[in-house]
């Protein structure tokens, strides 16, 4: 079982989907002005990849290879409806703020990229937390971020103001760039910089 | 001289202070004159000496950095309706000014030796030019605690990230300032940023500058200008509302004099920036659908107005993040201008066109370099061939 | 493995019925929520503009997740407190069964020809002494900020000149400058503002570009504007006039005494 429990946890750390692989930027930047969407953003990714990963990897050994992408897609869009029609119902609220990067999920590369890589050449248990940790991965990248950007941005965390109104009063200010979405790309490359100062990754 | 080679072999390898030898290094370049010396610029591609290089655009800042000071104390006074000599305004001014520069150096030079500690390089003196220029474009009504992390990130992200002086893609300066632009934009847009606040203000409008009154003109606009005090001499003077340094087209000819006579800074740059923004105001000027509009301004109010003419002389013709061959720099000079006029006159929330003109052209400065150079290799292909 | 076509073929179609048929129970079994949900979140919206919900502080809060308890709740409430009407461009009350004047979105209304333009307008109805009695007009609020659409709803008293109380639920502005609109202390500004000058035209309200002069004459059509948010502000002038005689006909009818809607 150590096999697996790399499969695991390496996509959490050394090789992240988004610090070191650089995909999945987008939502990540559209949806972590706040904590709280950005958590819900990665539990949706964590099931989506996590679960398509699974059932790719028990349905492959009948999967016509010309065909191969389209049934990868049916899989990952219905569980992506899925996610949203479950949002719609029991977190309206959220689903409003996630708008349409709930449905971009579809075209979010980890999803797609650890199909064809992992899942369509390996069993269903090791495919699942290969999804799983991969999910994860992005998702904490997203907690991380949202964090901060709320933090910083709305002197918030969940919605609850925990900077003090004495720090207001002595002349703080929220800070109005990570609100915006540059805000993402900057708390990004210096997570980035940090794990490869850390890890001493170089790109090739 | 004797306790000086002590205390040197101390930080040398194998000392007791080793890793901090930067500092010493720093300190003693700063002091003495050194039989090693910088060769080659920052960005490697001219053949001055960084450190007089620098000094001469500090030096070529100094009448701006004055003049700004002085201006300070002037709007402060005007505002109050106080009589006020120019002594006084001066020593507002100084007031203001000197803990601007106080902390700009204190937390640039804090991240330049922490840098250099951390990566075992010398400290240089890449951040004397960024740090002169930071407080000159800023309002001098910024709290310094802003202003403090606008220096750090202009320093960490715009410079440190990319591998230190002469590697980074923007200038820092602009960097420090645009990151106040989009993080605490009520500190330096609007209109109640520019001047001093006292404790009385006689007009609630004296504060706004000719920019952001420009973004909905009563009238036509050169007329509703001067009207509240802008014709074109007292711009061009300098004695309005605005950024520090950027007001006073004066002293910024004095600067760029110095600089064109030492070559320091490229001609070239200087006169496409120009050149651009008044293409890009007469055709502005020939789709203005009244006279009452920004798009109306004639191309010589816009090089008087807001930071201009002192991003054409000190901010697009940094060295490191213009574009760098010589056709090259006429198409970034060019573009700036068009851009910066653009910008200003199409887009109301943004009243000051030139930072962004300038960060984005930046950005394009190593594309423009390479179609320059292709260019030039395939018509000598081709000359040679024919 | 099969490579043929038959088999793809009958793979490809397999897997097409099985997702939708998954997909098309869990619509089915969550169609019923998702309505709720939906509707309650219009409606609140509503009853927060019309002066009910007085503890939704600002606009944070406002956007707090509802339970299906407290959906409905909502529902109840605005039954029994609120009515909703849907007019044409000519102010006259329309029965069209098919559209609930709650779910008109306003961006779509404004690009249909005049006359299929629909207008919702919820009346607040109180028992006063026994009688029934229309304490407030609310109406949906839409137009341009400087980089999104404002949307929102403006509440008017019985008197259709006092503003009761408004409040923006979608914006996408500058945080910490435009996005102020949607904060209590700008929303709560209108509150008493009136819309009619002296000879009952429609003026609307204007948002200054700096502090409003309690002394002026005009005092009453304007509020303070936010420091900074020049075009933002601009524009919620610009969508107040613009929505409000959207409804002048309507509103005219009633002052003049007609019936604000049919009491049968």
């Amino acid at each position: 079982m150590t096999v697996d429990k790399k499969i695991f946890l390496t996509p959490i750390s050394e090789n992240n989907p988004i610090t070191t692989q650089v995909l999945g930027i987008c939502s990540a930047l559209a949806v972590t002005s706040q904590l709280k969407p950005s958590i819900v953003m990665g539990l949706a990714v964590i099931a989506v990849v996590g679960f398509s990963n699974l059932i790719t990897s028990l349905i492959r050994g009948f999967i016509p290879q010309k065909v191969r992408i389209i049934v990868e897609m049916t899989v990952v869009a219905s569980l992506v409806i899925m996610v949203d029609q479950i949002l719609k119902a029991y977190a309206f609220q959220m689903s409003k703020q996630l708008s349409v990067f709930v449905g971009l999920i579809i075209t979010n590369c980890i999803v797609l990229g650890r199909i064809e890589a992992f899942s369509m050449g390996n069993p269903p248990v090791p495919s699942l937390l290969d999804g799983l940790g991969n999910g994860l991965g992005y998702a904490i990248i997203l907690f991380i971020v949202g964090f901060f950007r709320e933090l910083l941005g709305f002197g918030k965390i969940l919605g609850y103001q925990v900077l003090p109104e004495s720090l207001y009063a002595a002349g703080y200010e929220n800070n109005g760039l990570m609100v915006l979405a540059p805000g993402a790309f900057i708390i990004l490359a210096l997570i980035v910089w940090l794990q490869r100062t850390i890890s001493g990754y170089r790109e090739e | 001289m004797k306790t000086r080679g002590r205390i040197r072999s101390m930080f040398e390898k194998g000392g007791s202070l080793e890793r901090l030898w930067p500092l010493l290094d720093a300190a003693e370049t700063f002091l003495f004159r050194l039989p090693a010396r910088t060769s080659g610029g920052a960005h490697i591609r001219d053949a001055y000496d960084l450190k007089r290089m620098m000094m001469i655009v500090v030096l070529a800042l100094f009448p701006c950095m004055a003049f700004g000071t002085y201006n300070v104390g002037y709007q402060f006074y005007a505002s109050a309706g106080i009589a006020a000599g120019h002594l006084d305004c001066l020593i507002k001014g100084l007031w203001v000014v000197v803990p601007l520069y106080a902390v700009t150096f204190a937390v640039g030079g804090f991240w330049e030796a922490f840098f250099a500690l951390v990566r075992g390089e010398e400290i240089n003196e890449g951040f004397f030019v960024t740090g002169t220029l930071i407080p000159l474009v800023m309002p001098p009504t910024i709290p310094l605690w802003q202003l403090a992390l606008a220096v750090s990130f202009g320093v960490v992200l715009g410079k440190e990230l990319f591998g230190g002086t002469g590697m980074n893609v923007f200038n820092p300066a602009l960097v420090s300032r645009a990151f106040l632009f989009f993080a605490y934009p009520k500190s330096i847009s609007g209109a109640g940023v520019w001047v001093l606040k006292g404790d009385r203000m006689v007009d609630a409008v004296s504060g706004a500058t000719p920019l952001h009154l420009g973004i909905e003109p009563v009238g036509d606009i050169v007329p509703y200008l001067s009207s509240n005090g802008f014709d074109f001499w007292r711009m061009f003077s300098g004695l309005e509302p605005g950024s520090i340094g950027e007001t006073s087209v004066i002293a910024i000819l004095m600067g760029a004099a110095l600089l064109l006579v030492t070559r320091v800074a490229s001609w070239r740059i200087m006169l496409s920036v120009f050149a651009g923004g008044a293409a890009m105001a007469l055709l502005c000027n020939a789709f203005a659908p009244s006279p009452a509009s920004m798009l109306a301004l004639p191309a010589h109010y816009h090089f008087v107005m807001g930071g201009f003419a002192f991003g054409a002389v000190f901010m697009a013709t940094d060295p490191v993040s213009a574009a760098g061959t010589n056709a090259g720099k006429f198409i970034y000079g060019f573009l700036i201008g068009v851009l910066a006029v653009l910008v200003r006159t199409l887009n109301p929330a943004y009243p000051e066109g030139m930072m962004l003109a300038i960060l984005f052209m930046n950005l394009f400065s190593p594309l423009i370099d390479y179609m320059v150079v292709r260019l030039n290799m395939r018509r000598r292909r081709l000359r040679a061939a024919g | 493995m099969r490579q043929d076509n038959t088999y793809t073929l009958i793979f490809l179609g397999a897997v097409a019925l099985a997702s939708s048929l998954i997909l098309a129970l869990a619509s089915q079994l969550l169609k019923d929520r998702q309505d709720l949900l939906r509707q309650a979140d219009m409606k609140r919206n509503i009853l927060i503009a019309a002066g009910f919900m007085e503890c939704y502080s600002d606009a944070a809060e406002a956007r707090r997740e509802m339970g299906s308890g407290v959906c409905k709740d909502v529902h109840l409430y605005y039954e029994r407190h609120m009515r909703a009407l849907l007019l044409d461009h000519l102010g006259n009350a329309v029965d069209e069964l098919e559209t609930r004047p709650e779910l008109i979105d306003p961006a779509r209304e404004a690009e249909k020809p005049k006359e299929k333009r629909r207008f919702p307008v919820f009346l607040r109805i109180d028992e006063i002494d026994g009688r029934e009695a229309i304490t407030a007009y609310c109406v949906p609020i839409y137009g341009k900020g400087l980089w999104s659409s404002l949307y929102g709803y403006l509440a008017l008293e019985s008197d259709l000149d006092t503003v009761r109380g408004l409040s923006f639920y979608r914006q996408g502005e500058t945080p910490g400058l435009g996005a102020e609109i949607q904060s209590r202390w700008f929303q709560d500004e209108f509150k008493g503002k009136k819309i009619l000058d002296a000879n009952g035209k429609l003026v609307s309200i204007t948002v200054l570009k700096g502090k409003a002069d309690p002394a002026s004459p005009l005092a009453a059509h304007q509020v303070d504007g936010i420091s900074g948010a020049t075009l933002t502000t601009k524009g919620v002038t610009e969508l107040l006039m613009k929505s409000l005689s959207m409804y002048e006909p309507y509103f005219n009818m009633i002052r003049r005494g007609g019936a604000a809607y049919d009491r049968r």
